[in-house]
C-alpha cells in the first residue's frame, strides 16, 4: 500500500515530472558526475555538530554564509533527541552520514541516485532529530517526574514539580531558543536591503530598453541585467536566459560557462542576438558602442535574424 | 488555546514581515522567483501557454518555478492583476500560509497538547526550513502530511503529500521525502 501511495503521488506531481524528464538531457544537469555532484557542500561531522548545537551555523562557501548547512533545531529539542531510543538511530546514522558527502565513499556508490550538494541531507536529519525529540518528550510527558530521569539527558529530577508545570516550562524555553532562527533570513549581510517591488524593478538601464522596443516582439536580446531585473521578465525584456546550474547545454556554450558571469564576447553572442550588454567591463568600439546610459553597450555587429536556442 | 499559541508563536517568528511585507524583498526572491511568478500569473490570466521568451527557455521544466502547483498558481493568478507592490504580498501571504498549516498539520501529527506544539514548533521552524525560496517553503511544507500518511498508514495522505512536495518543486528534497513516507509506514 505504502508503495501504491508513492505510485499516486508521482501521478499528482506527473505533469511537472513529464516536463523536467523531456527537458532533463538538454541541461548541464545530465553530464553532472560524482566530482560535480559532491564539489560543494560536503560537511565534516564537526560542522555538522556544530550546526546542530549553535543558532548559526559557522560553516562557509567562500567566505559567504551557507543555508545549506544550518540545522539548529533547539537545545532542549536536541536534548530531548539525544534521549530517544529506537530504530531512527538508523536514519540519523544514515543522513549523518550522507551529509558528510565526499568524506565518506559512500556517495561514490549511490551519486547516480542522488542530486548535487550532500549538505542538503542535513534537513531530513533535523526532520528526523525533531521527531525523536517529541517521542521522548511524549514519554517524559506520560510519567511522574521521578520516573523520567532514566528517559531524558535533561535533569529532570531535580525538579520537584510536576511534569506538566516543568515540561511548559522547557517548551516555552524551546519556543524562544527557536526564534532566534528568525534571523536567518534575509541573509544581510549577504543580501541587498530591501525595497518595493515598484521602485526597485524601474531603473535607468530597464527605461533605456524599453524606450529602444526591446519588448516581448523583438528577438534581440541584453546581458548582464543588474538586480533584481536579471530576468527581465517583470518588464518584459529578453535577456540572455537562465544560464544556472540546470542551464540549456547549448547555451552554456554559448556563454561560454555555466554561470552568466562567465560570459565572454564572442561572435557566439552576435548569433545569439546579444544586442546589449550591462557591465562594469570595459568593452571595446568598434563592436561596442556605448549607450547614454553608464555601463550599458550596445552592439554594431549584432544578427539581425538571431539564432533562438 | 495551544492552536492559538502557534498562531501566536508564528506571527512573533515573522513578526519583521507582518509588519512590513516588503522585508523580504531581496536577493533570489526579488531576482528570480518573484518575476516568474509574475509571468505565471499572467500566462494564466491571459489564458496562454507558460512560455517565457525573457529567462527561462523551458520555464515548466525547472521545478522550482512550481509551474504546476496549485497554490502557487493561484496567487500568481492574483497577483497578476494586481500591482506589484499588492502582488509581493499575496506572494508573502502564500508562503507566511504554508508555515503556518505545516504547523497545525504537525500539531496534528504529534498528537495536540504540549507534545504537539512542541513538536509543531521544532519540526516547522528549525533552521532549516528557514528560507526565502517559494520552491523550498512549499516542498518542506508538505513534510508532515507524508509524515500524517505513514503514522496513519493512509494511502491518500501520503501520495498528497509526497505528490504536492514534488509539485512545490524543491527535487532535491522532494525525491527522499517519498521515500522517508516510506520508512514511516512501515517502522512507526
Amino acid at each position: 500500500m505504502a508503495l501504491l501511495a508513492l505510485l499516486l503521488g508521482l501521478l499528482i506531481a506527473y505533469p511537472q515530472i513529464r516536463d523536467t524528464v523531456r527537458y532533463y538531457p538538454k541541461s548541464v544537469r545530465a553530464k553532472t558526475g560524482y566530482a560535480e555532484k559532491v564539489e560543494a557542500g560536503s560537511l565534516s561531522p564537526f560542522r555538522i555538530l556544530l550546526g546542530l548545537a549553535t543558532p548559526r551555523v559557522h560553516d562557509k562557501t567562500a567566505g559567504v554564509y551557507y543555508p545549506e548547512a544550518t540545522c539548529y533545531l533547539g537545545v532542549i529539542g536536541l536534548l530531548f533527541a539525544l534521549s530517544y531510543q529506537g530504530w531512527l538511530w538508523w536514519v540519523v546514522a544514515t543522513t549523518f552520514l550522507l551529509t558528510m558527502g565526499k568524506r565518506t565513499p559512500i556517495w561514490k556508490v549511490i551519486h547516480p541516485l542522488c542530486l548535487r550538494i550532500p549538505a542538503r541531507f542535513i534537513y531530513f536529519l533535523g526532520v528526523t532529530l525533531s521527531i525523536m525529540s517529541v517521542h521522548s518528550l511524549s514519554t517524559v510527558y506520560s510519567q511522574p517526574i521521578h520516573m523520567v530521569s532514566s528517559h531524558t539527558l535533561l535533569p529532570l529530577e531535580l525538579l520537584n514539580e510536576k511534569p506538566t508545570t516543568v515540561l511548559m516550562l522547557l517548551t516555552i524555553l524551546q519556543a524562544w531558543d527557536l526564534l532566534q532562527n528568525s534571523s536567518l533570513v534575509p541573509m544581510h549581510p549577504f543580501t541587498q536591503m530591501w525595497q518595493r517591488p515598484s521602485q526597485a524593478y524601474e531603473s535607468p538601464v530597464t527605461s533605456y530598453l524599453k524606450s529602444c522596443h526591446l519588448l516581448q516582439e523583438s528577438t534581440h536580446r541584453v546581458i548582464g541585467l543588474p538586480y533584481p531585473n536579471s530576468t527581465g521578465q517583470v518588464q518584459h525584456i529578453r535577456t540572455q536566459g537562465y544560464n544556472g546550474g540546470a542551464a540549456p547545454t547549448e547555451l552554456t556554450h554559448i556563454l561560454g560557462g555555466s554561470q552568466t558571469y562567465f560570459w565572454q564576447d564572442s561572435r557566439m553572442l552576435d548569433w545569439y542576438g546579444v544586442k546589449w550588454a550591462y557591465t562594469y567591463r570595459r568593452l571595446e568600439p568598434p563592436k561596442w558602442k556605448q549607450t547614454e546610459v553608464p555601463h550599458l553597450y550596445e552592439n554594431t555587429q549584432v544578427y539581425n535574424t538571431p539564432h533562438e536556442l | 488555546m495551544w492552536v492559538l499559541g502557534l498562531i501566536l508563536f508564528h506571527l512573533v517568528f515573522w513578526k519583521r514581515l507582518y509588519m512590513n511585507p516588503f522585508h523580504f524583498f531581496t536577493g533570489e526572491a526579488a531576482a528570480h522567483e518573484f518575476p516568474s511568478s509574475r509571468l505565471l500569473g499572467e500566462c494564466l490570466r491571459e489564458g496562454k501557454p507558460i512560455k517565457d521568451p525573457y529567462f527561462y527557455h523551458a520555464y515548466t521544466a525547472n521545478p522550482i518555478n512550481a509551474s504546476y502547483y496549485p497554490p502557487h498558481r493561484l496567487q500568481a493568478w492574483i497577483g497578476s492583476y494586481l500591482s506589484l507592490d499588492r502582488a509581493w504580498v499575496v506572494y508573502q501571504g502564500t508562503l507566511m500560509a504554508h508555515y503556518l498549516g505545516s504547523s497545525l498539520v504537525a500539531y496534528y501529527l504529534f498528537g495536540g497538547g504540549l507534545v504537539g506544539f512542541f513538536g509543531a514548533i521544532t519540526l516547522t521552524y528549525m533552521a532549516y526550513n528557514i528560507k526565502q525560496n517559494a520552491s523550498i517553503i512549499y516542498t518542506v511544507s508538505w513534510m508532515p502530511v507524508i509524515l500524517l500518511g505513514g503514522e496513519l498508514k493512509s494511502c491518500y495522505l501520503l501520495a498528497l503529500g509526497w505528490g504536492m512536495a514534488l509539485l512545490g518543486g524543491y527535487w532535491p528534497l522532494a525525491l527522499y521525502m517519498g521515500g522517508f513516507g516510506w520508512l514511516f509506514w512501515h517502522f512507526s
